[in-house]
Formats: structure tokens, sequence, C-alpha cells
């Protein structure tokens, strides 16, 4: 292993990535979500309260019972809950076009049997990109970071525990986002043509995304994107709970879900008590964390069945 | 009458292109297993509402009580909830690849330069390309509609009629419109962007924001959603009540739908919703009734493609660098 190297080539890929306008587009879309979230929590809650106000004098009218407020209990960072969606969403999405253009940019211009002709060990390549893609995704991760912790503190909900929280929360983030990257880039390494690099990242987002959480949860796949809950309560049926426990370890975003929810202190879906008391916090993590080696892993084994006088693209 | 046989042809050869392609065979696989596990789900949902209301049915007679809502009933059709999302979702996803694809292949073997140089215009190819597409997109939704009627009966025990197959056809044509506005986006990007793979990134840049991200806010915004089993019903207010308070938060109402409206798969989720009787206030509810609640989204899909297909032409018309590719 020469860092010297790793070093050069992650320098040579974030320059080739920040010179990418579409990297930009996806960007901008997630930093902007990041901006927004906070107040799209904001004027939700701050909404519900007036239509529960409205519900109680409508109801005070015609002499009828007033239930308590539903979200009195809620939690002070219930505001920025819509980033944990943002990131399953956009977050992993993201991540998947820098793994795509970290793994395919030297396929595309032709350069493959170029580097492979100087003395670079394909451990140190891979080394190489790796450190890029973690380097540009903790910059995304911090800055979204940054966002949120500046909103929480204009909608005066920001103290020194919820900011650990926040920290906390992004932090589970750059590991969850970082495990598609990395798929991604297995993917664009290796693949035949550039399309079906990017396709395939994609099915394996969607399974994830959606698929698991639908066969797991039973939760509708937009449904799965929404503060709404299942149509059912999966726990009383025993078809449904048993499910429900075989594909929860599959189920990578409901294990990121379950823990933002927890640092968070929303709302999480009804899990099956097999589940919570089988995965604690810290199980979870390492599951997130073995998401990301078993990725790194794919593209360690890819990288090494290469041919580099095969593997550039002419598209 | 030549004029069409030169469209005719390039849709054969569109579609002789697509079926030589393994992506689409993985995508096919994709959306049929989804609809399975789709279906599935749902049918083991409703068989658990109806145990949920039969074993509350039970418990109010043991102490001499009536129940006050109505047992659950099955309507085939809603089962369909999570498919209708899937094909929001991964038909969009196919119409950019059938895009990309398409413009993809001639770039790379220089074909187009070929084809121009008989005589066939540039609208020739756009207009045979699309229904080259089109007739692919339709029968890839024959096949889904066609594993979900033999499938219903078999999961679900439940049997179709004459309008629920009408309803499904109706779903098959207009998946196959939704599919093919996201073809026309990422065929123009193909056209336009220098480096092919970034048109790839920049349709789904498109995808995330109008699929995925405008249709969640507008959710996520929507007060009745903020409390599990709705906020209205746990506040045990009547219809009439809710609309009545939701009336005091017109601007509001407005914003959250206006970002809905932003969205076209928002246009054909609500088309499909009211079809399938999935939006519960339409079971039973005649086509008839159903369109005149719903033509203005239909209008809305069929407007986003006509956009589509119009920026394909203006643009492949006025690209001087086309035979430069």
């Amino acid at each position: 292993m020469n860092l010297q190297i790793i070093k050069t080539i992650a320098k040579k890929e974030i320059k080739y990535l920040f010179r990418e306008k579409t990297f930009y587009l996806l960007l901008a879309i997630f930093i902007l979500m990041a901006s927004l979230s906070t107040y799209i929590g904001w004027a939700t809650e701050h909404t519900i309260k007036n239509v529960y106000d409205a519900a109680v004098y409508e109801l005070n009218t015609n002499q009828q019972t007033v239930p308590a407020y539903p979200l009195e209990n809620a939690s002070s960072l219930a505001i920025v809950k819509n980033m944990i969606i943002y990131v399953i969403l956009i977050g992993s999405l993201l991540a998947i076009i820098l793994g795509y253009f970290i793994g395919i940019n030297d396929r595309i211009s032709g350069t493959v049997r170029l580097i492979f002709s100087r003395p670079i060990s394909r451990i140190n390549l891979l080394l190489g990109k790796v450190l890029a893609l973690k380097t540009v995704l903790l910059f995304i991760v911090l800055s979204a970071f940054i966002i949120s912790l500046l909103s929480a503190g204009i909608f005066h909900v920001l103290s020194f525990a919820n900011g650990l929280k926040i920290s906390e929360f992004y932090l589970i983030s750059f590991i969850y986002m970082l495990g598609f990257a990395l798929l991604a880039m297995a993917f664009a390494i290796s693949m035949k043509n550039s399309a079906s690099a990017l396709l395939y990242a994609l099915f394996v987002w969607m399974i994830i995304t959606f698929a698991l959480p639908e066969l797991g949860s039973a939760l509708f796949p937009t449904g799965s994107l929404n503060p709404v809950l299942p149509p059912t309560n999966i726990l009383q049926s025993s078809t449904l709970s048993y499910i429900h426990n075989v594909t929860y370890p599959f189920s990578i975003s409901e294990h990121f879900k379950e823990i933002s929810a927890s640092i968070l202190e929303v709302n999480s879906q009804p899990i099956s008590d097999f589940v919570r008391t089988t995965y604690s916090n810290l199980l979870n993590f390492l599951v997130l964390l073995f998401w990301g080696i078993l990725n790194f892993m794919l593209a360690y084994f890819l990288f090494k069945k290469i041919k580099p006088a095969q593997n550039d693209l002419y598209e | 009458m030549i004029y069409m046989s030169k469209i005719f042809i390039i849709a054969q050869k569109e579609l002789k292109d697509i079926l030589r392609s393994k992506i689409f065979i993985y995508v096919l696989l994709l959306l049929f297993g989804l609809t399975l596990v789709s279906l599935f789900v749902s049918e083991l949902v409703f068989k658990d509402q109806v145990w949920q209301y039969n074993s509350s049915l039970e418990m109010l007679r043991s102490i001499g009580k009536m129940p006050t809502t109505a047992a659950p009933e099955l309507f085939p059709l809603n089962l369909l909830r999570g498919v209708v999302d899937y094909i929001e979702i991964i038909g969009a996803i196919l119409g950019i690849f059938l895009g990309y694809i398409s413009m993809f292949k001639e770039r790379n073997t220089k074909a187009i330069k070929l084809i121009l140089t008989r005589p066939i215009k540039k609208n020739d190819i756009i207009f045979g390309k699309i229904l080259g597409n089109f007739i692919f997109t339709l029968v890839l939704m024959i096949g889904v509609v066609l594993l979900i009627i033999l499938t219903l009966p078999l999961v679900g025990g439940a049997n179709l009629h004459f309008i629920d197959f009408v309803k499904l056809g109706i779903f098959i044509i207009l998946s196959s419109l939704y599919i093919l506005i996201f073809f026309t986006l990422s065929f123009l990007l193909s056209l336009q962007q220098k480096v092919i793979a970034n048109a790839l990134v920049i349709s789904f840049a498109v995808w995330l924001v109008f699929v995925l991200i405008l249709p969640q806010i507008g959710d996520t915004m929507d007060p009745d959603n903020q409390v599990p089993g709705g906020f209205f019903k746990s506040m045990a207010l009547t219809k009439p009540q809710e609309l009545k308070v939701m009336g005091n938060f017109k601007n509001y109402e407005t914003i959250r739908t206006g970002v809905e409206q932003i969205s076209i798969t928002k246009h054909y989720e609500r088309t499909v919703f009211a079809l399938f009787g999935i939006k519960s206030n339409y079971n039973g509810k005649t086509l008839t009734e159903i369109f005149h609640d719903k033509w203005g989204n239909v209008l809305a899909v069929l407007l986003f493609l006509l956009i589509g297909i119009w920026a394909d032409i203006i643009f492949l018309r006025k690209s001087k660098n086309f035979l430069n590719i």
C-alpha cells in the first residue's frame, strides 16, 4: 500500500468530480432539500397546531368531546425528521451517482490502459477511489449537517443535546450513503456499459428503499416515503409479523430509519418485539457498517477481475 | 401512406433493438417480481383487516353491543395500490432508459448518419421511435395486467367483473403514456448532452424531483398524515366538519396541492387511484363519474406528453450538430 499514490489518485478523482456539472445538479438538490426540510417540518407542525385549534372550536360548538392534542409529546427535533426520508431518497441516489462517476470516469475517458501501464497496484488504485468517495461524501454530509444546525437554530430548537443528536444522525447517514456509493462504484468499474452500471445500482436501491419495506412492514412503496403508517398493524397478523422478522435483517433502509428515529426521538413504524429486543441501536449500526464493508468487498472482488486492456468504454 | 410506412419501419427497428437488449428483460422481471410481492402483501393486509374486524365483532357481541363500523369489503382493484406505486417509480425509470438507449445506439453505431442519407425526415425518426417505444410499453403493461388478472383470483380469491377489465385496459394505456413522457425527456437530453452518460444522470435528477420529492413534500405537508390512522379520525371529526375546518387553511392547502400539481406522477396517480377505487370515495362510481372528476389529471398527463414530443421534434430539427454525433 502506497499512501502517496492513494492520495494522488484521490485528488485526481475529486478534481474530476468537481468538474462534472451533473454532479453539482444532484448536490444542489440535496443541499436545497436539507435547507428546506426543517422549514417544511416547521410549517407542517405550525399548521397542524392551528388545524387542531380550529377543530377544537368546531367540536366545542357542537358540544362534542375534545381529544387531547395528538402531537403533545412530539420531540423538539421532529421538525428535522424529513431529513431521514431525504437521506434515503436523495442522499443515497447522490451517493450512487458519486460512486458511478468515480468508478466510470477512467473508463469513459479511455485512460484505464494508460493508468495500468504505470507502476500502480490495483489495491492502491481502488483505495484512492474509495478515499475520494469518502472525502466528497463527508463534505456533502458536513454541509447538510451545518445547514440542519443553522435551521434548527432559526426555529429555536437548537441546544447542545440536540446538536449532538443531529451530528449522530449525520454520522449514520454518512455510513448509509457510503454503502450505496461503494455499490455503484463496484458496478461502474466492472460492467460492460455505463447504462447497465447505473441501472443495476438503481435496482438494488429500489429493492432496499421500496420492495423490502413493503414486504417486511406492509408499507406501500410511496407510503414508505411519507409520515403515514402502514395500512395495518403488522404485529397483529402472525404471517405479516413472521415475514417482518425474516426480512428485517436485510432491510437496510429500515435499519437506518430505526436508528435515525431513535436518535431524533421521532415515531418510527411498528416493529415486532423480536426485532426490538434483537436489534439494539448498536446492532442496527453494525448492520449498516456491514453493508458498507460488503460493498467494499464487492468492489475489491470485481476490480481484481477486470482486464485493463478491455476495460475502457468507447461510448 | 409512404410517410406512414417509413415511421412503421423505424418503429419496427426500434422494437427489435429493445427486445435484443438484456436490460429490458431485467426491468421486466423486476416489475413482474414486484407486482407479485405487492399483490401478496396487499392480500395479507386485507385478510388481516377482516380478521381484526371479526375479532372486534366477537368481542362486542360478547358484551352485548353491535359494531358501528362496516365490515371491510374487498374491491379487487384496491389491491393494486402497490403496483401503481411501482409503475410510478420503475415505469418512469424504464422510460428514461428507453429514451437513453434509443439515442445511445444511434450515436454509438453512427447509424443515424446512414439513416439520414435515405429520404427520411427527422420527424419520421422521432415519430417512429416514439411509436416503437409506445408499442413496447403497451406490450409490457399488457404483460403486467395479465399477471394481475391471473394472480388476483389466486391470492385474493377475487372475481373480476367486466368493468374491472375495462378499467385495467384504461390503466394499460394511461401507464404507457406516463412511461412515454419520461422517454421523451431522456431522449431529448441524450440528443442535447455532449457526454451521453450525463443525459442519464440529469434525467434521474428530474425523475427524483418530479416522481419522488414533490409528491413526498405534498404528502408530508398534509395535516391528516401527521398522526397514525389520520389526524381527523383521531379528532373524531365527520367529513363535513373536516372540510369546514380545512376551509380556514385555504392558502396552505393551495400551496400544498400546488406542489403536487407540478408533479406529473401525482396526476397519473390521482387518475389511477380513482379508477381503481383506491381513493375509497370512488368505489362503486361509474367511469363517467370518475372521468368527470379526473379529466384535469388525464389532460395533464396528455399535455406533459405533448410537450415532451414537441420538445424532441423542435430540438432535433434545430440541432445543427445532429450529424456530427
